[in-house]
């Protein structure tokens, strides 16, 4: 008979078996995504909400939290449904002095920087050069402005300093400005949304309006994962990681738009020209100011293969990639320290700032 | 080995070709999805197997969208739009694809082990 020693507790193989069992439990765990989505029209699109840990929020009340408060931008800072933009558009053209309406103003101070800091490129206060393109109704359609009508919208073009604001009150001093901040307020929206999640508890977010994203806080022990979709094809261009806290917002040619005489006419419209811009097809930015990289996308776009790095520099915008509308990639490379292409293709850096050309790669 | 007998050794052996089935499934080059997630503004999530090869209509504030789904992978056939946003993606087939119809309100992802997207950008 062989020799058995005592033991107080279960047999080791008893011991193997379930530390094995906890690695097996512990393996399996990693099925499935570790985040929540949600899914909700706002602020006229798609709001796409990811949540980190899957679980551990109330869906229900983050959903109902967000869209109220989306809905309640929307209707403040829509260009052509009446509310309190157009309101202001009316009392600005009138050319006296009235209160500023708190909603609207943030707006006007972003946009009186972001106008300083582009020359006038980007310029929110030609609503009605963006009218005339028949881009104030809910389904875009033509026919584009005469060249007559371009000529006479063209000739003395407001500016956002065409507005007088002594930090109470605002008066117009141009009789055909018109606000329109379609280049600027989904920042501004994403911004506030993610700043309700924290309110309401949340850590670790994604808050993605009809494309345009920002992050609050990250997961733990990983970027978040975020897929760029490819501008002239199916499926997905690139993937881009994200740290806590940092927005992506493109402008496209792809989005709001109508044909024309077998010619796509498209909603990024160009201050010089009057006319929809050309050359870029697609305007990426990563920035950690949402407002910034939402106008940065609207005016790389505008700029032009030309100009896009030195407005890129203008704006401090060190992360953006651009769609050509050849086709052909270019990007900063502190953008291409993020990106994963996911096809293959020739890319072109160039820096931020003026002369900065280099070889592609 | 003293103090083993035949059942231990059976149960270890179990325990490890157990263990090492899971990793290899959790920890090695991830496979291809599973299921479609449906996700509607205002609707519970709906989930589709991608096992069998069908067409299904997801009825939507702006019309139908048409979804193509296939063994391991789906795509947006069809849906209201004039930007084609839904069908540009493509077929959806690695974990976390997406695709997204703005005018019906909808996200179509794929899932299995390790989603490669948290968010889709467009």
């Amino acid at each position: 008979m062989n020799p058995r020693r005592p033991s107080s507790g279960p047999p080791a193989v008893l011991r193997l078996a379930l530390v094995l069992l906890l690695l097996f439990l512990n393996a399996c765990g990693r099925e499935g995504p570790d985040t929540d989505r949600l899914a909700f029209q706002a602020f006229g699109t798609l709001v796409d909400v990811t949540l980190h840990p899957a679980g551990a929020h109330d869906l229900q009340q983050v959903e109902s939290a967000l869209r109220e408060d989306l809905e309640a931008m929307h209707a403040s800072w829509h260009a052509w449904e009446p509310g309190p933009l157009t309101d202001t558009n009316r009392l600005l053209a009138r050319g006296t002095g009235f209160d500023a309406p708190a909603s609207v103003l943030p707006l006007i101070e972003h946009a009186r920087e972001l106008e300083q800091r582009t020359d006038g490129l980007f310029n929110p206060a030609l609503g009605r050069l963006i009218a005339a393109w028949g881009f104030h109704q809910d389904e875009p359609a033509g026919p584009p402005p005469s060249a007559a009508t371009l000529t006479a919208l063209l000739a003395d073009p407001p500016r956002i300093a065409d507005i007088d604001y002594d930090g109470e009150r605002l008066r117009g001093t141009h009789p055909a400005l018109q606000l329109d901040f379609g280049g600027l307020a989904k920042g501004l929206a994403v911004a506030r949304s993610l700043e309700l999640l924290a309110e309401l508890g949340v850590e670790h977010a994604i808050v993605n309006a009809g494309g345009d994203l920002m992050t609050l806080g990250q997961p733990a022990g990983r970027p978040w994962r975020i897929g760029v979709r490819d501008p002239q094809g199916a499926g997905v261009l690139a993937a881009i990681a994200l740290g806590a806290d940092e927005a992506l917002f493109s402008s496209g040619d792809y989005e709001r738009g109508y044909e024309w005489d077998g010619k796509r006419i498209h909603h990024v419209i160009d201050p010089r020209t009057g006319k929809p811009s050309e050359g870029i097809a697609s305007a990426t930015v990563l920035h950690a100011d949402p407002a910034l990289a939402d106008a940065a996308a609207t005016t790389l776009m505008i700029a032009g293969p030309e100009e896009w790095p030195a407005y890129a520099h203008r704006l401090g915008v060190d992360h953006a990639l651009l769609v050509l509308a050849d086709g052909s990639v270019e990007l900063t490379p502190a953008m291409e320290n993020r990106v994963d292409f996911r096809r293959d293709l020739e890319y072109r850096l160039r820096e931020p700032g003026p002369d900065t050309d280099r070889e592609p790669r | 080995m003293p103090g083993l007998r035949w059942g231990d050794a059976v149960m270890v052996a179990l325990a490890v070709a157990l263990v090492s089935s899971a990793f290899g499934v959790a920890y090695m080059p991830r496979g291809g999805a599973t299921e479609l997630v449906v996700t509607q503004a205002g609707a519970t999530p709906r989930h589709y197997p991608l096992d069998v090869a069908r067409t299904i209509g997801i009825d939507g504030a702006a019309g139908v969208t048409t979804i193509r789904i296939e063994p391991g992978r789906a795509r947006c056939l069809d849906s209201p739009g004039s930007q084609r946003i839904c069908e540009g993606a493509g077929w959806l087939e690695r974990p976390g694809d997406m695709a997204v119809s703005l005018p019906n309100r909808l996200v179509l992802q794929v899932q299995g082990p390790g989603a490669d997207f948290d968010s889709m950008h467009f």
